[in-house]
């Protein structure tokens, strides 16, 4: 599946529905 | 309180650990892409124990979402960047049930999102829709050229429109390729965001257009996706 952020995998399996794709950190700090 | 600021496919978050009780104003400021950290939405990743946790997620304007398949993919690599869990397969408790993940070695995840139900085909406006719901409501509307969709202005018309009392998440799609869907989406609570929010992408693959269209270019499409994805 493409999308503007990028492209995600999508497996149709009996079970239901699978999606494969990034997960990423971009930074972390505290909230104030 | 920390946080980690993640994305899934563009698609961004606050991540925070619970159990905690932000107010609609604390998910507001901290999504605000001025005066705050700037995100989607908020997730809330609580340990449970060894081999699960749960996840609450927020969209950016303080409402609580059922379901995020980006979300659900950054849980998960929270999950495990936190140690909360011992395994790289586990369960993430979620509004819409009990969901199994894996994170991969290279950071990626694998999630499942269930099974999508369908509804009914709707006209609002001008615009045909196929409504789907995987946890969370979807609306799907069949265009030539998801690049050129109106996405900003009739995105948060159907978001509202009378058919959804608790507006709905809003895709313009087209196949693009006999194994590949080209989608932009208007997320319920958010407005244009550069992926899904997750179910979308599961509606349109379980949707009677989708096979229709698909099987008007390649009787396999459906299934040569399925096939191909599968480990």
């Amino acid at each position: 599946m493409e999308l503007r952020g990028g492209t995600l995998r999508v497996d149709l399996a009996d079970e239901g529905v699978w999606i494969e794709g990034p997960a990423e950190t971009v930074f972390s700090g505290r909230l104030y | 309180m920390d946080f980690v600021k993640m994305h899934g496919l563009g698609n961004d978050f606050v991540v925070i650990t619970g159990p905690t009780e932000p107010t609609r104003e604390d998910i507001v400021a901290w999504c605000d892409r001025r005066r705050g950290i700037g995100a989607d939405g908020v997730l809330e990743v609580s340990p449970l124990d060894d081999s699960a946790v749960r996840m609450r997620y927020w969209n950016a304007d303080g409402s609580l979402a059922e379901m995020c398949g980006n979300g659900l993919r950054c849980v998960a690599r929270y999950a495990v960047d936190e140690a909360f869990v011992e395994s790289a397969d586990f369960i993430v408790n979620t509004a819409v049930g009990a969901l199994p993940v894996h994170v991969n070695t290279d950071g990626t995840v694998r999630a499942f999102l269930g099974r999508a139900s369908l509804g009914e085909e709707l006209v609002v406006g001008d615009t045909r829709l196929h409504t789907v719901d995987i946890g969370n409501p979807h609306a799907v509307q069949w265009v030539d050229d998801p690049d050129v969709a109106e996405v900003g202005s009739v995105g948060p018309l159907i978001e509202r429109a009378e058919p959804f009392p608790s507006g709905t998440n809003v895709e313009f799609a087209t196949v693009s390729a006999p194994d590949t869907i080209k989608l932009r989406v208007w997320e319920r609570g958010v407005g244009e965001t550069l992926a899904w929010n997750g179910g979308c992408g599961d509606g349109i693959f379980g949707s009677p257009a989708w096979e229709g269209r698909a099987r008007g270019g390649d009787g396999a499409a459906r299934w040569h996706l399925a096939r191909r994805s599968r480990r």
